[in-house]
C-alpha cells in the first residue's frame, strides 16, 4: 500500500472531514510520536473529540505512530526554519520511509516542502482524490469539504469546490 | 508550565488595571497580571501563525497548548492562505496517489 505522513494539520482536518478511516483502510498511514502527543494526547487532556477519535484508531493498530530517527537530508532542510517538533520530526519519517507524500495544510511547513521538492498533499485536495480513486461518492466528498471548510482558507476551499466540479 | 522570577518595572496605568479586575473578579493581583502577559503572548503567537511565520505545532509549542486549540483559536480569526503554486503542486502530489 501507499505510504503517506500526516503532520498535525493534515491529521486534524482529515479527522474533521471524518475522512480519515477511509484513508487508514486503503494507504499506509504514518504520524511520528510528536504529532500523536500533541494532537492526541494534548488534546485528549482538554477533552476535544477527535483526539479521542485519533487514539482509537492508533490503538485499533490503523494508524501507525513511528518513532522518529534522525536523517541528515531532513535535518539540513529545517536548519532555521519556523517549523515546530510535529512538522520536522514528519520531515525525518519521510525520508526514513520513503513515503509517497506529505498530508498537510500548514503554510510555514509548505513553503519548505515546496523550496525542497518534498511532495505534499493538502486535506482538501485528498479529498478530490479520493473521489477519482472510487473510495467515497462526489456526495460524501461535498459532506467532507463542508466539515473542512471551517478550518481552511477560502482559497484553499474554493479551490477544492472547483476541482470537484471538473 | 514551568515558571521563572523576572524583574519587571510595570506602568501604573496596567497595575491600576490589574487593581480593578481583582476586585471584579477576585483573584490575586500576580495572576491578574500572569493572565494579561498570556493574553498577549497568545496574540503575537497567533499573529505569527497567520502571517505563516511559524508552524501550527510550533504555535502549540510556544503557547503550551494542543495543536486542536491553535486551530480552534484560527477558526475564528481565518486561516493563513497557501499559495497557489502551491495548491498546484498539491493537486499534482494527489492525482499521483494510488491506492
Amino acid at each position: 500500500m501507499t505510504k503517506i505522513v500526516f503532520d498535525s494539520d493534515g491529521l486534524i482536518k482529515l479527522t474533521k472531514a471524518e475522512c480519515l478511516q477511509i484513508l487508514l483502510e486503503h494507504f499506509t498511514c504514518s504520524i511520528t510520536k510528536e504529532v500523536y502527543e500533541e494532537t492526541a494526547i494534548k488534546g485528549m487532556e482538554r477533552l476535544y473529540d477527535d483526539a479521542f477519535q485519533i487514539e482509537e484508531l492508533v490503538k485499533k493498530g490503523m494508524l501507525n505512530v513511528e518513532k522518529m530517527k534522525n536523517n541528515k537530508q531532513a535535518q539540513q532542510i529545517l536548519k532555521s526554519s519556523g517549523v515546530g517538533r510535529g512538522e520536522a520530526s514528519s520531515l525525518h519519517l519521510y525520508f526514513n520511509t520513503n513515503a509517497r507524500a506529505i498530508i498537510s495544510d500548514d503554510r510555514i511547513f509548505l513553503n519548505l516542502l515546496e523550496q525542497n521538492n518534498i511532495p505534499f498533499i493538502t486535506p482538501a485536495d485528498l479529498i478530490i482524490r479520493l473521489i477519482e480513486l472510487n473510495l467515497i461518492s462526489k456526495d460524501e466528498a461535498v459532506e467532507a469539504l463542508n466539515k473542512l471548510k471551517p478550518y481552511v482558507s477560502k482559497k484553499n476551499y474554493n479551490n477544492a469546490k472547483e476541482n470537484l466540479e471538473d | 508550565m514551568e515558571a521563572v522570577s523576572y524583574p519587571l518595572r510595570i506602568p501604573k496605568n496596567v497595575i491600576d488595571l490589574a487593581n480593578l479586575r481583582t476586585k471584579e473578579e477576585h483573584v490575586d493581583k500576580s495572576t491578574v497580571l500572569r493572565q494579561f502577559l498570556y493574553l498577549a503572548a497568545k496574540d503575537y503567537v497567533m499573529e505569527l501563525y497567520q502571517k505563516g511565520r511559524i508552524s501550527l505545532s510550533r504555535a502549540a509549542e510556544l503557547l503550551d497548548v494542543s495543536t486542536f486549540d491553535i486551530l480552534r483559536l484560527v477558526k475564528e480569526q481565518g486561516y493563513p492562505e497557501v499559495t497557489v503554486e502551491q495548491l498546484k503542486k498539491s493537486k499534482k502530489t494527489a492525482k499521483s496517489l494510488t491506492i
